[in-house]
């Protein structure tokens, strides 16, 4: 098993952490906390000396500094794979040539143990076909997995259509979902593991906190 | 004895408040709940703006007797300059969240450079709004050209409003996101009613068009506070406890 990096989310996920070579999709509205858990479970790679890739359409330097914030060292050996919709290698445009070289760079990293985070699913969305998108994603999976990686994908809820969101948790192994919730006069980040690889299904909802660099996990009561 | 209009003014006031509050406490609570930085930040100046609001309508509408005493008149302009700070800051936040969201990364209407000038612009019509506070203070002697002043103020007022429109419907006609889309829609409608209330500011005047306390411009606040409710709404996906259990 892989640690998520959360403490919290290893004990909910049965003391386990996520299943080997499997990928694991994340579901928030945009900035409700995705992003901690992909950086977590990449900060926790770098601690087991896995080796650790970043797939994302943000600016790398940004990237960096949002990592920071949760301890992940900016001299990390780590390899960043910047995707743009409209220019340079790794073109998000041209899929068959994105997934080529996607996968020259998994080919180069050495060691075994992989971790990669993906962070490119909703602009994909709005570039392609929830088909082309579907089938770019199914083969890219299979290739991480094959080459020993444990996958962590975001996606943004609100922004791709509900089918399409729901044909991606289809081809993942495992769904964390993150749900603003309206609670008397509050509205507070809830998470539930929708679906994990090994585990039986639960529809137990905890409360997400963020805070220092640490994420954690409250039990709340629905 | 309250004629007719004073109970439509009170209680179109009162909706229209009743409105800007709760989008103001929807914004904040978002914005609590949210980690990103970018959003929280178009949060907190979603939240700001409709506060802001809230508080205008309260005062010209339910509070009209406070306002005529010097303290409190200067009080509110300096107040009132508060407003294109507040709009600018929110406009800045909305275009970051725009650009993060965006595949392209575009940069339109080249707003990482023009954002500067804005600002700048936003400083000189404060300026010329605190000037009149001045005068009343005798801190400055008084000038015959205050009412061209006036009209500058109220151009600039204009030019800086249709640079922002035109910004924000350069996003939103670009940006693939339906949530923020709507967002983007409303802000656009939004910032035109406001556009509208300042052009139609000195017609108003010189047509005599006030009604009571309730100015033609101050009477678009109603509906901006409509956009600013569907603004609130859109900040980000909602789900109610009943329907998660």
């Amino acid at each position: 098993m892989v640690s998520t990096g959360v403490e919290d989310l290893d004990r909910i996920l049965e003391g386990k952490g996520y299943p080997e070579r499997s990928a694991i999709l994340l579901i928030s509205p945009p900035g409700a906390g995705k992003a901690p858990l992909a950086y977590l479970f990449l900060k926790s790679g770098f601690i087991s000396s896995d080796a650790v890739m970043c797939i994302t359409s943000k600016p790398v330097d940004d990237l960096l500094s949002d990592m920071g914030v949760f301890g992940v060292d900016k001299q990390s050996p780590a390899r960043y794979i910047q995707c743009f919709a409209d220019k340079s290698q790794y073109n998000m445009s041209n899929l068959t040539n994105l997934f080529i070289e996607i996968k020259r760079q998994v080919d180069a990293l050495a060691v075994i143990s992989k971790r990669i985070y993906i962070d490119i699913i909703s602009p994909l969305f709005m570039l392609h076909s929830p088909k082309m998108v579907y089938m770019f994603m199914s083969s890219l999976l299979q290739y991480f997995k094959d080459h020993g990686a444990t996958v962590v994908a975001s996606l943004d809820e609100g922004v791709v259509a509900l089918e399409a969101q729901r044909s991606m948790e289809m081809i993942f192994d495992g769904t964390i979902e993150i749900k603003l919730c309206e609670e008397r006069f509050n509205i507070i980040p809830l998470m539930r593991v929708k679906k994990m690889l090994g585990i039986a299904p639960s529809f137990s909802y905890y409360r997400l906190g963020v805070s220092k660099g640490e994420v954690h996990f409250y039990d709340f009561n629905t | 004895m309250i004629s007719t209009l004073e109970i439509l003014i009170l209680f179109v006031g009162g909706i229209t408040l009743i409105s800007l509050a709760y989008s103001s406490f929807w914004s904040f609570a978002i914005r609590k709940a949210l980690y990103g930085k970018i959003y929280r930040k178009r949060a907190l100046w979603t939240g700001s703006f409709a506060t802001y609001s809230a508080l205008e309508i309260a005062l010209i509408v339910y509070l009209p007797n406070v306002v005529g005493s010097l303290v409190v008149d200067l009080t509110w302009l300096v107040v009132g300059s508060a407003l294109l700070f507040i709009l600018t800051a929110w406009i800045s936040s909305t275009v970051k969240v725009v650009i993060s969201l965006d595949p392209f990364h575009r940069n339109r209407m080249k707003w990482s450079q023009s954002e500067k000038f804005v600002w700048l612009i936003s400083a000189i019509i404060v300026a010329m709004n605190i000037l009149p506070a001045l005068i009343m203070l005798g801190y400055v002697n008084y000038v015959s050209a205050f009412s061209i002043l006036d009209y500058v103020q109220t151009g600039l007022f204009i030019a800086l409003f249709t640079y922002l429109i035109l910004v924000v419907f350069a996003y939103q006609s670009v940006i693939f996101d339906r949530l923020l889309k709507a967002y983007l829609k409303s802000f656009f409608y939004l910032l035109i009613v406001l556009m509208l209330s300042i052009a139609l500011s000195p017609v108003a005047l010189t047509l005599g068009l006030f009604i009571g306390p309730f100015a033609l411009t101050d009477s678009l606040l109603i509906l901006s506070a409509f956009f600013m409710y569907r603004m609130s709404k859109s900040l980000a996906p909602v789900v109610a406890k009943s329907n998660i259990t």
